[in-house]
């Protein structure tokens, strides 16, 4: 008969604790009943990720090397989180000590003074290295927050602003031609990139208020962008595009502006989606999928603490776990194939940020004891990337009644191994569940296990046979 | 003519402007003033001629000792604030300001580039910053150490044949110590227990509570009075000499059944009783520590003048004894207790051993630019110099973001942050409220008379004489909304005043030279 693992992580400080289940098919006796089909096969998941941001280099580099190294390892290998992505921010953003681009030489359209910065040689590439030593398959997407401040309206790289003119003109060539450069600087490192994301939050470049690095793109201009200068500069340079990269209000509009357009759809492989939005409706995303099915969807950033109100760094915060969890099952269950993380590790200010932009971080680090802390929000992820493989495909599961504070969701490993991840958001003790998981195909056994208030559960199925 | 004559007036009490004077970074609480390898900001020299005075003012709108020259002026002054200094009158010796090398400043300090951690030091020691004179240095660990630990964790041991300095003095403490000696050579030790090892205790745990096991010239207490000698021992062979040794960290702690952190329980008694009968003795029998001062309490005024009366009262116990020193924490307690002390033993000084902010459970340890906490220490120092107290320490020179490292989690505030991913580090407020009185009152100052015409609680002021002649006014206005004029006069000259301008949320320091 079939095992399984139980793997349990709960507020009360269990953390990925291994407990063995055996299938049996006695009288099967709980408060929860799942059933799980995997002939009902949904969207491929692709995997989860993390920014290799200057703040995330600079306190790594703040450890001992070897600290620093097992930071590394826990995020990349696959006996840790197992990561399949990394998100490359292009020159500065937020979590920068200083405001930079790789080109702030005025009127420079050829890229002439183009180069990368002491950042990237000392923060991001020696640490993309160390991950791709863990993981060689690791899939690098580049994102930049703003253009060179001189290409933009505001003549300012933080802040708001449009790049100048329109596309195919002088300024958007020129921005292309970034990029361009972007892949061909980080390639004689021996960094190679799977995509590029056209622009992070190309809403915020119409914020006023705003004083973080920022372009701002339409729809429309993104997709004219895309169309007319980046699509055609990045021929050949076998890179696809991901367009958005902004929270999932803007969906589906957005893809359907952009992608309905065949010329720029062409260079476009998916949709970036911020996880801030994620109270709002899941139509947004079904709604896309539907649409625009041959374009997958991605997380390409999460983050809790980053609000004005709120501490930046909560130590142990289990909410923030919970939230986590919450946000990515949410994502999983309506067609979204992976999830990125904003920052690898963050100092105790929730930094560094040269604009104060403080947020939490899975790893907090502490250079003075040589120390890091795992945020709970560490285990949150944990319990999926660990879990299901590259390739793995989301499967239909159902609950017998419907339980607001339990949320779930099943996937089927490309090895025939299942994976249930649950959570209970119930604060009491006595509403621990025992649930009880059968597979639609075989109606006689069942795995049966507890579900503790507060807690995260991983169910890991290893054979194929139920 | 009248106009002219207004313009002069508005000219005079027009507040400065600023430029930045540092390298500012804003947060909800207020401003920071960020240091780096390659940039920190350093108090504008006073640099008076004879009878020239200047104010160095500090707001909470961003102003740091801003330096301007001030003119006496015998025409009518306008103000309806009039302060009278009169250095006729003379009160206690201010002995100098501190602060502490705990194991968390130390480890702080480690994880910055060298250059930037002699940047701190620099800023702390030298004269051309807070000049600071005496330096607390804990004995084994405390709350403020990654961990527990004394210099002879090896049970029954009596002879202290294994006592040893652990890796935390030669990495986090002795290197600093030194550091700082280079930037003053009177700069003055005085060492401090925690707690004795735990084998020592009824507890036999070095952490949470308890007090010495036996009784007076027995095994145990024998044994812990060589553990403290020895300790000034194998400093001296570092090159390291102590002007003092403090009895016990907050003596009273140590019969708190909660208290998690190192502790050890004296009563005022049995403090008198071990001071004469086994720690006094034994001190004038070492060459190495015979002349070190020794200080009683290093508690909350609250225990006084009791605790100094029960100690003090016992006369070959008070032969041991130079000062009793005191925390900050109940400073909002009446300042009888501190008076009585110095009427009931005016020959022992009262000195300031441990302040810091923060550190209430429900507060945020580190709150980046809080004036808040900037005028708390003013108020304090304040409340503590003019009522006879000598000096003042701070708790820690330098901690990191989330006030530690602490082993048991008893994160505070501290005038430094260390921030090493990007080599810098922030000078909060509180930093500068230090200044305001380390910086100019020199190394032999005296308190002196000063009164104000009419009561005003939002004014707070102390005045002194240096050794040289100059004389120091502190003040600070706790107003958030209103400005003050201030005339200050003093008694022994003319009848020459000079005008201080006070903004809301301000510290000036008039410096008057001689």
């Amino acid at each position: 008969m079939g095992q399984a693992a139980l793997y349990t992580t709960s507020n009360s400080g269990a953390r990925l604790h291994r407990d063995l289940v055996y299938a049996t098919d006695a009288e099967p006796f709980g408060t929860l009943h799942m059933t799980i089909d995997s002939s009902k096969k949904y969207q491929t998941i692709q995997g989860f990720g993390s920014t290799f941001s200057d703040a995330s280099g600079a306190n790594l580099k703040s450890l001992p090397d070897k600290l620093a190294d097992t930071v590394i390892r826990q995020y990349f290998s696959e006996s840790g989180l197992n990561l399949q992505f990394g998100r490359v921010p292009m020159a500065s953003t937020d979590f920068s000590g200083r405001v930079y681009s790789y080109n702030d030489v005025p009127e420079d359209y050829m890229m002439k003074n183009f180069n990368l910065t002491r950042e990237d040689f000392q923060w991001k590439i020696p640490y993309i290295q160390a991950a791709k030593r863990y993981n060689p398959n690791l899939k690098l997407f580049g994102a930049p927050w703003s253009a060179p401040g001189w290409m933009k309206t505001t003549k300012e790289m933080s802040g708001p602003g449009a790049l100048n003119g329109h596309a195919g003109d002088n300024y958007h060539k020129a921005y292309a031609t970034y990029f361009v450069r972007f892949l061909e600087e980080y390639s004689k490192s021996g960094i190679n990139f799977w995509a590029l994301s056209t622009q992070n939050q190309p809403t915020l470049g119409s914020d006023k208020k705003n004083k973080i690095q920022s372009t701002l793109f339409t729809a429309e201009t993104q997709r004219d962008f895309i169309k007319s200068d980046l699509g055609p500069a990045l021929k050949g340079k076998n890179v696809t595009l991901l367009i958005m990269d902004d929270n999932r209000g803007n969906l589906p509009k957005w893809a359907d502006t952009v992608l309905n357009d065949q010329d720029a759809a062409r260079y476009v492989s998916g949709i970036g989606v911020h996880s801030y939005q994620d109270s709002e409706t899941d139509k947004h995303l079904d709604d896309t999928h539907k649409k625009h099915s041959n374009f997958f969807i991605l997380g390409t950033e999460a983050s809790e603490g980053g609000g004005a109100k709120e501490q930046s760094v909560d130590y142990g915060s289990w909410e923030r776990a919970e939230d986590t969890v919450s946000d990515i099952l949410d994502d999983l269950n309506n067609w979204v194939v992976g999830w990125t993380e904003r920052n690898l590790i963050l100092d105790a200010q929730g930094g560094p940020s040269w604009v104060s932009d403080f947020a939490d971080a899975p790893i907090i680090a502490f250079p003075a004891l040589a120390q890091f802390y795992k945020q709970p929000m560490f285990y949150a992820i944990a319990h999926f990337s660990h879990f299901i493989k590259p390739g793995a495909v989301r499967i239909d599961h159902s609950l017998n009644v419907i339980e607001l504070e339990v949320e779930s969701a099943a996937f089927l490993n490309p090895d025939g191994s299942k994976v249930i991840i649950m959570l209970n958001k119930a604060a009491l003790v006595s509403t621990e569940h025992t649930v009880v998981v059968q597979d639609a195909a075989d109606n006689r056994n069942h795995y049966q296990f507890k579900l503790p208030h507060r807690s995260i559960t991983t169910l890991y199925i290893q054979t194929s046979n139920f | 003519m009248l106009k002219l004559y207004l313009v002069c007036i508005l000219a005079i009490f027009a507040p400065p402007t600023f430029g930045s004077d540092c390298n500012q970074k804003q947060f909800k609480s207020g401003t920071v003033c960020v240091c780096d390898l390659t940039n920190c900001d350093e108090i504008p020299k006073i640099d008076l001629t004879s009878g020239q005075a200047a104010t160095f003012t500090t707001t909470n709108a961003g102003a740091r000792l801003h330096r301007d020259i001030v003119y006496a002026t015998s025409s009518d002054p306008v103000t309806s604030l009039h302060l009278t200094i009169d250095s006729s009158t003379k009160y206690q010796t201010i002995q100098g300001f501190g602060s502490t090398f705990s194991d968390a400043s130390g480890a702080n300090l480690k994880s910055l580039p060298d250059r930037l951690a002699d940047t701190v030091i620099q800023q702390y020691f030298s004269d051309s910053g807070l000049n600071l004179q005496y330096a607390r240095v804990p004995i084994a660990s405390n709350d403020f150490s990654s961990r527990v630990y004394t210099y002879n964790d090896v049970p029954d041991d009596y002879s202290m044949t294994h006592f040893a300095l652990q890796r935390e003095d030669y990495q986090w403490k002795i290197p600093y110590m030194q550091m700082a000696q280079k930037y003053n050579h009177d700069l003055k030790f005085f060492a401090v227990p925690w707690s004795a090892p735990g084998w020592l205790k009824t507890t036999n745990s070095t952490a949470g509570y308890g007090s010495l096991l036996g009784s007076n010239q027995g095994t145990y207490h024998k044994a812990y009075v060589s553990y403290l000698i020895k300790f000034f021992e194998e400093y001296n062979k570092q090159g390291i000499q102590f002007w003092g040794l403090s009895t016990q960290n907050q003596p009273t702690l140590g019969s708190d059944k909660k208290t998690k952190m190192q502790s050890m329980l004296f009563t005022a008694e049995t403090q008198r009783d071990f001071i004469k009968l086994d720690l006094g003795p034994a001190l004038k029998a070492s060459s190495v520590a015979k002349s070190l001062k020794v200080l009683i309490m290093d508690d909350n005024r609250g225990n006084l003048p009791k605790w100094a009366d029960t100690v003090l009262k016992d006369s070959e116990t008070a032969s041991y004894v130079a000062g009793i020193g005191v925390h900050s924490y109940q400073d909002d307690q009446s300042d009888k207790h501190l008076i009585a002390t110095h009427e009931n033993h005016p020959d022992y000084f009262i000195f300031g051993t441990e302040a810091s902010e923060g550190y209430k459970a429900k507060e945020q340890s580190v709150d980046y630019g809080s004036w808040d906490r900037a005028e708390d220490y003013v108020s304090d120092i304040v409340d503590d110099l003019n009522n006879w107290v000598a000096g003042w320490t701070e708790r820690n020179l330098i901690l990191d973001a989330q006030g530690g490292p602490s082993w048991v989690s008893d994160f505070t505030d501290a005038p430094i942050i260390a921030f090493p991913a990007l080599a810098q580090f922030y000078k909060q407020p509180m930093f500068y409220a230090i200044t305001h009185f380390s910086h100019f009152l020199k190394p032999g100052a005296v308190r002196i008379d000063h009164s104000l015409n009419v009561p005003n609680f939002d004014i707070q002021k102390s005045a002194f004489l240096n050794p040289d002649g100059s004389k120091v006014v502190v003040l600070q206005n706790k107003n958030i909304l209103a400005s003050y004029g201030i005339s200050v006069k003093d008694s022994q000259r003319s009848s020459d005043h000079y005008q201080v301008h006070m903004g809301p949320r301000s510290i000036v320091t008039l410096y008057i030279q001689n």
